[in-house]
């Protein structure tokens, strides 16, 4: 019961590569660094005796990816679940960043994950069934003057598992989209924040403990949800003086 | 600073002859789960889990069985090695094998560790039997460490400093064998809570003082009296006691220990029980801990290594532990004897240099590699490395 991995080198997506090894799935993960690509596939293998296989590629080159993807993913093996932990963020992305940064901001966090699952949604159709996993952010809840296009980003994001569900449950898939809060990777490393980060190991046993059975949206951890709420609440006229 | 805690990849593992490649941030505890479920383990591990291999090469750790398995330089077959300017190295015995010896016991100053090739041995059992002697004085560490080294796979002591006169650092050797036909099997001991600074500092004062440290130690004396002879313990239990034992250092307070360890001569250890039995009281310091090992090895370099008995001594920090750390520099010289300078943040350079023949050569060795002296560290100022 193989799973892909999409972005599995960096924090979550780590975690979660080492918790389904755990659990015995053959793994196929792609990230664009082969160097840590290499020793988490030899890791992996020596751990827990499972089939690893790696592919090398940029998420920002969203058509390579999938094509890559496809050929990587073994054709005569069920594939369990597509798991997204992908995305990338930009300094300086306030209303002013370049169009060409623009673009791979919607590459890596919209179009890769969009292609790979135009790719091989045919063939979890063609199972009955499967899981498809994304990942949004808190960044997303409520648009502000940073983060400007990543938020943007990851709300399409979280319309496109929308849509997604919509067309893929009642053929057997279950599809998942957890808005995830601060997490402890080295994207928030030494960053004071207003609330607890959260341990990417203890999301991911949360995330795969769940895996095709949970659908909808949900968020890790579930004090967001609250929070959510309340953000969503604050009137634009006391939204718009807060800086943070 | 440099941070190596998420390279922790297992990056070739042999099962058939106990080969493991790996990154340096590795912990022991997680070195454990790998080999022990195919048969291997690590000799030569120092006693917490959550030490990771990179600092068990840059300090030249030992374990409980110096005396048969030596320090943790035995056990390396390969290092990957990385400094700016001469990029990644791989070290063996036969290539840049200066440069090998160097980092071993090199206290991180030769450059980044990434990753070692390891040599395990053979598990003859999961579990651990552990039997206890007793013994009447200090002294008799060294007969009775000696008599059972050729028959015993781990040894050691513990002694208790606060008894005075002629039965002073009484107490029990311990020996530990594998248990034959205990196959090998994980051994469900790995769950354990990290001690933290918090856990550390819990307590403003440390509940070990001049009161209370002699009725602990005799507790532990008589509870250890009470129980049987022969227990058994599962290997990670046996080989990381630390593990188990966070209240320890929380009883310390928020100042914390201070360990002080040294290697001497196996003939200076009678003169150097009668020193500490007569110089100990005037510091008014409890020795909260006192453990004998026998080593049995070579000495060179910065490494604490060499043959005779390696003591240890846990007392609480304050400005009078200050003291009796300059009063122990002292004994450690005239026993002809080396600090473990790993153990000690205050250890003065004129000691180091009086104790380790080869700092001089180090030094050389160090500045012949990298002239710019980029890796420093508080050891490497203190001792002018």
């Amino acid at each position: 019961m193989t799973c892909v991995v999409v972005g599995a080198s960096s924090g979550l997506g780590r975690a979660l590569a080492e918790e389904l090894a755990r659990g015995g799935h053959p793994l196929v993960l792609v990230s664009s660094d082969e160097r840590d690509l290499v020793p988490m596939a030899s890791d992996l293998t020596v751990r827990f005796g499972v089939g690893v296989r790696t592919v090398a590629a940029d998420a920002a080159d969203h058509v390579a990816l999938a094509a890559a993807l496809d050929r990587a993913v073994p054709s005569d093996q069920e594939v369990a679940a597509l798991l997204f932990p992908v995305g990338a963020v930009e300094q300086g992305d306030d209303g002013r960043l370049e169009p060409e940064m623009a673009e791979r901001l919607v590459r890596v966090n919209l179009l890769s994950v969009s292609s790979v699952v135009g790719r091989l949604l045919p063939r979890l159709i063609s199972q009955g069934r499967g899981a498809i996993v994304g990942f949004g952010s808190v960044a997303a809840l409520r648009g502000r003057s940073s983060n400007v296009v990543y938020a943007a980003a990851k709300r399409s994001l979280e319309s496109y598992f929308e849509s997604l569900r919509h067309a893929s449950e009642s053929r057997g898939l279950s599809v998942a989209f957890y808005v995830l809060g601060y997490l402890d990777t080295q994207l928030s490393y030494g960053r004071r924040l207003l609330l607890p980060k959260a341990d990417p190991r203890q999301v991911a046993k949360r995330v795969c403990r769940a895996l095709g059975r949970e659908r909808g949206r949900h968020y890790v951890p579930w004090f967001w949800y609250p929070v959510g709420i309340l953000l969503r609440a604050i009137p634009w006229a006391v939204f718009r003086r807060l800086d943070f | 600073m440099q941070e190596a805690r998420a390279f922790t990849r297992v990056l070739h593992f042999d099962p058939e002859n106990g080969t493991l490649e790996c990154e340096a941030g590795l912990t022991l505890g997680q070195l454990h789960s790998v080999a022990t479920p195919h048969g291997w383990y690590l000799p030569a591990q120092p006693g917490y889990p959550l030490i990771t291999l990179g600092g068990c090469i840059a300090t030249e750790a030992h374990g409980k069985n110096h005396f048969r398995d030596g320090t943790f330089r035995r056990r390396i077959l390969a290092l990957d090695l990385f400094h700016p300017a001469h990029g990644v190295l791989r070290l063996t015995r036969e290539r840049h094998a200066d440069l090998f010896e160097l980092t071993c016991g090199g206290l991180g100053l030769t450059g980044q560790i990434l990753s070692a090739t390891l040599a395990l041995d053979r598990l003859e059992g999961s579990r651990v039997e552990v039997r206890r002697i007793p013994l009447g004085r200090l002294e008799e560490a060294v007969p009775l460490l000696e008599e059972w080294a050729p028959k015993s796979r781990f040894l050691y002591t513990w002694h208790n400093l606060s008894v005075s006169g002629a039965s002073f650092g009484r107490g029990f050797l311990y020996t530990g064998d594998f248990r034959s036909g205990s196959g090998p099997a994980r051994d469900g001991g790995e769950r354990f809570a990290p001690i933290t600074a918090e856990d550390r500092g819990r307590f403003r004062i440390s509940l070990l003082n001049r009161a209370t440290t002699a009725p602990f130690n005799a507790a532990y004396e008589l509870v250890q009296r009470a129980s049987s002879t022969v227990r058994e313990l599962s290997l990670f239990e046996f080989l990381f006691p630390v593990a188990r034992k966070v209240a320890y250092f929380e009883l310390f307070g928020s100042r914390g220990l201070h360990e002080y360890q040294m290697l001497v001569p196996v003939q200076s250890f009678g003169d150097l029980a009668a020193t500490l039995r007569r110089g100990l009281a005037r510091f008014g310091v409890p020795i909260a801990l006192a453990s004998c090992k026998l080593f049995k090895g070579e000495r060179s370099l910065l490494r604490f290594d060499g043959t005779g008995i390696c003591l240890a001594l846990d007392f609480p920090s304050s400005s009078r532990s200050e003291r009796l750390a300059e009063f122990l520099d002292r004994v450690v010289r005239e026993a002809g004897g080396l600090p473990n300078i790993v153990k000690d943040s205050r250890l003065p350079r004129e000691t180091v240099e009086a104790c380790y023949p080869e700092v001089e050569s180090f030094r050389r060795s160090l500045r012949a590699f990298d002239p710019l002296r980029l890796y420093r560290s508080e050891i490497s100022e203190r001792l002018a490395l």
